[in-house]
């Protein structure tokens, strides 16, 4: 039998990934000299000249030198290079205590070429150095905003000046303005996910200036609504869900939607984003938990913080046989690390688990660092049992002993009163039972004694009969003992009032799903070889990867409380360092992404060389300063600031419309250089919310346990309710094995590992579901009670296009209106075994009228 | 079977019939809405139109018959005498229970007779007489290996190439790979027994991280309402005005978004919608087949009757063009842990004459030799017992078969060893079985990837994969 269970990679497989978009744009490089050397330019010809005669395909001692690959493999001696480590790698002692190349056999190796090699393995010994010199490698360089000079714009806001800088280079301007109402539709959409009444429609177009501009977007940065809409992306990024995801069970996660609560809150309250990141990765050993005094809702935010590295498909189960276990503690681990970087760094770090980067220099050892500062807290072949759920109680220890010692007392005051309540009630059946015994035959009263007596499993037939006879003698109401003994109900009524406050007083701690390290001590980390765990390789420290530290150095933070590692506080701090490359820009990137449809870079998750080339480097860098800094008098990292930024400027503002033979879409078809503003489909949630909103269901209530599924027959899964209580869809639960069709029919995404780019599909599926599906058939029918008392027809008509569109209807459409009201009512009369008033079908055709409105891609689509 | 470019040319005159019924002025719509198509099919990234695939095309279609719970190979397709002449004797080192060590019992020979069939003299169980009418349309390979002893891993192995959920399933990666000839049904059905879901529910047909676009619909083989939301409410004409009025809203606005190729495409898709209605309701109505046929399929006797309804929708659907019929049972009713002869006498009998049928429909329709059938759970059953008569997870040998569209019929690939433990001749991967399906409907699992988590992901990653060439035609 050949065993060929071992993965491997096809070069097939990579020849297709370097035709990959944006791969030959943006390679500055720079002079040797100050820039990172390169292997294939510079180190490889010193090899070879000076090592290649033996250590080449020879392979003598078994070392081949002209790969990264072959050099860090090594010979019979073990490996050559350590990449990052050049002063513990043989190849540079070897050379440094000259047994390399050994003498006689041609010249030495110059100390200008040992720097070089050094240097090389200092970066990371990468097989592509070209790509260490990437621009989202270094930081960020601000440069001021670009005079322009264009007709009929006048562009105050910097964005507007970099984005009409480049396009003048085509050509080009901005479209112009579009109108208000689908400027405010948009911004309503964009910031609450919303549609605007038709009273704040009417307010906007009758003073579209940009002062009431400014404040609408200030009020809505500062409605409630607006965390509700712009948590969904972050969840999205950290692969939020309400279940474990695994097996048929996909058991509820309990406790994961406080994490959900705590996104929405920190993202109203605007909490700056670098707190905001510091407290997901390391809130446990920044709120030092363990040793505070008393509990805070400060510690409480952030443990609650920390559900970010909780988010993973978790296979944790008792049943499982310990080899499975460990294989699947690992693979939740690499999801936690996939999350955790993809979603903060925006680089694709995830693909060096089994050997180094082929595009990204990026190492295995980078890799495996980065788990071994999770390593602290998620051991794969650590000593948590399978069972242990992670929990972490929403108290110091001191107040859950406090708790803890009254939840007792309260509990014995319980008991105690319920016993003397038992007790008090069997001594007054007993007095009832005596005084009434008189009515009961002299001569049957022993057997009846007798039977009450009897356990109710052994009574004999002749018993129970005898027991139904005198029912209301035996077992008495509480009514008939209060009337037979007077004090019985004020007694029984006191002990009940106790135990009602004992039961009150009980208090039962929250519990959050939260991160935190076992102890401060684990055992070694180990790069494992080809990804697998039973192969482990060389021990590796924690640490950043090397290409992204060159400015900075890792250590385990040490000021942290004792039995924790100090790990995770120290990469929060690295990676919200200012001198970051990447975390300013990443999030920036993904705020521009969700209010133009794409990213000044279109991969989002991946800033890397093999991500796409940013339309506008220049502009991405500038806004990452900002936001830095703090934009526009707001404090750093403010996000409100960057959407403020964003949506006052012109080219957010501009119209949507498409001149298919017009200058821009022959030079820009696809509107790279954003000369016009993209037309964006809702996403699944904003359309379900939205038509919530329009039917009048939709509660304004926030947070809290989230509201379930329900699975028809039909195999339709469906928000609890159907209408999942008119909550918003932030709200449902997220079971990843049970998506509500609905949502999932427009792309609401399943979460497997995260999802950090959503696609907008358009399917006959969708048809169906607006059309024929129950969810929006109830809207219309809703909707148009709604509009009922508008008044007569056309009013009602004129009131729905206000209410759906923000707009009234033309002429021509109010006349085919109500041509199709008139038609529709006449088909539902008409129909075979029609039942029913005229009414009756005027109300069934303002239905349908309604249901149009709703599926109408005016509606579905943001101008 | 007529040419996929003829079926396209009945669609879209039919279409075009359908347009005329839309009212005044419809008629000008309609065309403009088939130009609108073109134009958005041809520029949108993900789409259903028909691909040309770059191999050679020998299976147009498929009908994927999922056996859940993982069938016995000793009992129905690889007869061991071996394993009868030691019945009741306790292994030896190396055969244990990959379940659970503790649960390794002795021996337990087949109590079924195996019978040579076709001139191929293919043996398979006494259970399976319908099958073996078939043998030499079949290959049965008998060294199926799966990586994983549970349910749900294997299942999603199976299907997707990886026990870990998350990825699209083959069936999504054919319909991503080759589209679909006729737009008025689904691409990627599901079809579901009416009495549940199988274990494990929509993952066994779903797109993983590609748009849903590609994943299964699921399609409940009953009479009334098989696929969700297909029903109109209200009688067909205010249907029929409804669309149209809805049509004339999305009109106007196109009107004001010039060029605007997604709002073309919905529009197009309430009309697919609108034909799917149509074209799906005729595809399901089997009042439309003659006695004949619902009796040979064994329609008309209860213990057959589900799975005869399943088989007989899996040809009108593939007859009318759709690409990938994926045949579900409720729960995981091969999973006999305990009777097991009792049980798979029951099992065959539900379902070897409707698989029988469907291959001799399939045949007699000219449709089995661009038709790719393809029968096999997610693994086998222990040779030994469990407990006292039943049988656990095994996956270290089991029997699958294919049919059809480019598969060397009376084909008997692989050996497992003398106990029908471990496969031990041309084992075959999961990976080199969906490396082989694809390759028989034209694609190359080399090349047919798709971008996600900054990799051109494959079905079967980054697997080793030898194409089972021995079964092929």
């Amino acid at each position: 039998m050949h065993h060929r269970s071992r993965p491997f990679c096809s070069t097939l497989l990579f020849v297709a990934l370097s035709a990959a978009p944006g791969f030959a744009g943006q390679r500055a490089v720079p002079a040797v000299g100050n820039r990172t050397p390169l292997f294939e330019a510079d180190v490889r010809p010193v090899l070879l000249r000076k090592c290649g005669a033996c250590h080449s395909a020879s392979g003598r001692a078994g070392l081949d030198i002209r790969t990264p690959g072959s050099l860090k493999q090594g010979g019979h001696a073990g490996a050559a290079v350590h990449a990052g480590s050049p002063d513990t790698s043989p190849l540079v002692t070897a050379i440094e205590q000259h047994r390399m190349p050994p003498a006689g056999s041609g010249d030495p190796v110059t100390k200008a070429e040992l720097q070089i090699i050094k240097n090389w393995i200092a970066a990371g010994a990468h097989a592509n150095g070209s790509s260490v010199g990437h621009w989202a490698y270094t930081p960020p360089v601000s440069s001021s905003p670009p005079s322009v000079l264009v007709p009929f714009v006048t562009p105050s806001n910097p964005i507007d000046r970099f984005l009409l800088s480049e396009l003048k280079k085509q050509g080009l301007s901005f479209s112009g303005m579009a109108a208000p109402r689908a400027r405010i539709r948009r911004l309503y959409i964009d910031l609450v996910g919303e549609l605007p009444t038709p009273a704040e429609t009417d307010a906007f177009a009758s003073n579209p200036t940009p002062q009431a501009w400014g404040q609408i977007i200030d009020r809505l940065l500062s409605d409630p609504r607006y965390g509700e809409r712009w948590a969904r992306y972050w969840l999205d990024t950290a692969g939020y869900a309400d279940s474990e995801g695994v097996l048929e069970e996909d058991r509820i996660r309990p406790n994961a939607w406080r994490y959900r609560d705590y996104v929405i809150k920190s993202v109203n309250t605007d909490l700056p984003y670098d707190r905001f990141l510091m407290e997901q990765i390391a809130g446990d050993e920044l709120a030092r938990y363990r040793t505070a005094n008393s509990w805070s809702d400060s510690i409480g935010s952030c443990l609650t913080a920390t559900g970010f590295l909780r988010t993973a498909v978790d296979a944790t189960r008792d049943d499982f046989n310990t080899h499975q276990f460990v294989e699947y503690q690992y693979r939740m681990l690499h999801d936690t690390q996939t999350i955790l970087i993809s979603s903060t760094l925006g680089v694709t770090l995830q693909c060096a688990r089994c050997h180094d980067h082929k595009y990204e220099p990026f190492t295995q050892r980078d890799y495996y660092g980065i788990q071994a500062i999770l390593n602290g807290a998620i051991r794969p072949e650590g000593a948590l049992l399978p069972s242990a759920r992670r929990q972490v109680l929403a108290a110091s220890v001191s107040e859950q002993k406090q708790i803890k010692d009254e939840n007792a007392a309260a509990d014995a005051d319980k008991a105690d009163a319920e016993k003397q309540l038992e007790q008090l009630r069997s001594k007054t059946l007993r007095q009832y039972f005596e005084s009434r015994l008189a009515y009961v035959p002299v001569a049957e009263r022993p057997a009846l004694i007798d039977a009450l007596a009897t356990l109710v499993a052994k009574q004999r037939a002749d018993q129970k009969a005898l027991l139904a006879k005198w029912k209301g003698l035996t077992v008495p109401s509480e009514d008939q003992l209060s009337a037979a003994i007077p004090t019985f109900k004020a007694a029984t009524d006191s002990l009940k009032q106790r135990i009602a406050a004992a039961v009150a007083k009980h208090r039962d701690i929250p519990e959050m799903r939260a991160i935190y390290d076992q102890d401060a001590a684990p055992p070694p980390s180990h790069i494992l070889l080809r990804g697998e765990y039973l192969k482990p390789g060389d021990v590796v420290l924690p640490g950043i990867p090397a290409v992204l530290g060159r400015n900075s150095r890792y250590e385990p933070a040490k000021d942290v409380e004792p039995g924790t590692t100090g790990r995770r506080l120290a990469l929060a701090r690295w990676i919200v360092n200012p001198t970051n490359p990447l975390t300013a820009r990443v999030e920036v990137n993904r705020i521009w992404a969700h209010h133009f449809g794409e990213g000044i870079v279109a991969t989002l998750d991946n800033l890397g060389q093999s991500g796409a080339v940013p339309t506008n480097q220049k502009l991405l860098d500038w806004l990452s300063v900002q936001f830095v800094r703090g934009a526009g008098g707001a404090g750093p990292w403010s996000r409100k600031a960057i959407h403020r930024l964003i949506c006052t400027s012109q080219a957010y503002q501009q119209s949507s419309d498409l001149n298919p033979k017009g200058a821009g879409a022959l030079r820009d078809p696809e509107d790279r250089l954003l000369w016009r503003q993209r037309t964006i489909r809702l996403d699944a949630e904003t359309l379900r919310d939205t038509m919530l909103q329009m039917s009048n269901d939709l509660d304004p209530i926030m947070f809290g346990e989230p509201v379930g599924e329900d699975t028809r027959p039909t195999g339709e899964v469906v928000a609890a309710g159907e209408d999942g209580k008119g909550r918003r869809s932030i709200y449902l639960l997220v079971r990843r094995s049970k998506s509500v069709s609905f949502l999932n029919a427009f792309d609401a995404p399943v979460m497997e590992t995260n999802c950090t780019r959503r696609v907008a599909s358009s399917t006959a599926v969708q048809a169906l579901a607006v059309m024929n599906g129950t969810f929006t058939a109830a809207r219309a029918a809703r909707l148009a009670t709604v509009i009922a008392s508008a008044g007569n027809i056309p009013q009602q008509i004129q009131t729905a296009f206000q209410r759906v569109f923000q707009r009234a209807p033309t002429a021509t459409e109010l006349k085919q209106s109500q041509d199709f009201l008139q038609n529709q009512a006449k088909a539902f009369a008409g129909a075979p075994g029609a039942k029913g008033t005229e009414a009756d079908w005027q109300k069934r055709a303002f239905e349908d009228f309604c249901l149009a409105l709703l599926s109408s891609n005016e509606f579905l689509y943001v101008d | 079977m007529a040419s996929d470019t003829r079926q396209e040319l009945i669609n879209l005159i039919s279409r075009r019939e359908l347009f005329s019924s839309l009212g005044q002025g419809a008629g000008a719509l309609a065309l403009a809405m088939l130009l609108a198509e073109q134009n958005a099919t041809a520029q949108s990234r993900y789409t259903l139109t028909p691909k040309k695939p770059p191999l050679p095309v020998k299976a147009k279609r498929v009908i994927y018959l999922f056996q859940n719970g993982g069938p016995s190979q000793v009992d129905l397709f690889d007869p061991k005498p071996e394993l009868r002449n030691q019945d009741g004797k306790k292994p030896g080192t190396g055969f244990v229970n990959d379940v659970d060590v503790k649960k390794t019992g002795t021996w337990l020979g087949s109590p079924f007779a195996f019978h040579r069939h076709g001139s191929c003299g293919m043996e398979l169980s006494e259970l399976l007489p319908g099958l073996g009418g078939h043998a030499d349309s079949i290959a049965l390979i008998r060294s199926m290996v799966s990586e994983h002893e549970n349910h749900e891993q294997a299942c999603c192995h199976m299907h997707t190439g990886m026990p870990q959920a998350g990825r699209p399933t083959f069936g999504a990666w054919v319909t991503y790979g080759l589209g679909t000839p006729n737009q008025n049904l689904p691409a990627y059905v599901a079809l579901l027994n009416p009495a549940g879901m199988p274990v494990d529910g929509s993952r066994n047909w779903s797109s993983g991280w590609m748009p849903p676009l590609y994943q299964g619909m699921p399609v409940r083989a009953s009479a009334d309402s098989p696929i969700l939301n297909l029903n109109i409410h209200g009688p067909q004409a205010a249907a029929d005005h409804r669309l149209a009025f809805l049509q004339t809203l999305n009109k106007e606005h196109l009107k004001n978004h010039p060029g605007n190729l997604d709002l073309e495409a919905r529009i197009t898709n309430f009309e697919l919608a609108a034909h799917m209605q149509l074209e799906a309701t005729d595809a399901l109505d089997l009042k439309k087949e003659t006695a004949a046929t619902h009796a040979a399929y064994g329609l008309d006797k209860p213990e057959t009757e589900v799975y005869a309804r399943q088989c007989l929708m899996a040809r009108r659907l593939a007859e009318r063009g759709v690409r990938f019929v994926q045949v579900m049972m409720t729960g995981q009713p091969w999973d006999t842990h305990s009777d097991n002869s009792n049980q798979l006498k029951s099992l065959c009998k539900s379902t070897d004459k409707p698989v029988a049928a469907l291959l001799a429909d399939l045949k007699q329709r000219g449709m089995l030799e661009d038709t790719l059938v393809i029968w096999t759970g997610e693994f086998g059953r222990t040779p030994f017992a469990e407990g006292k008569d039943g049988r656990d997870h095994h996956k270290r040998g089991f029997s699958m078969w294919m049919a059809g569209g480019g598969i060397k019929g009376g084909t008997v690939h692989g050996a497992t060893d003398e106990f029908g433990y471990s496969a031990v001749q041309d084992i075959v991967t999961v990976a080199d079985l969906h490396g082989t399906i694809l390759q028989l409907l034209g694609l190359d699992y080399r090349s047919l990837s798709y971008r996600f988590d900054s990799r051109d992901q494959r079905l079967t990653d980054v697997h080793p994969v030898s194409i089972v060439k021995q079964i092929l035609a």
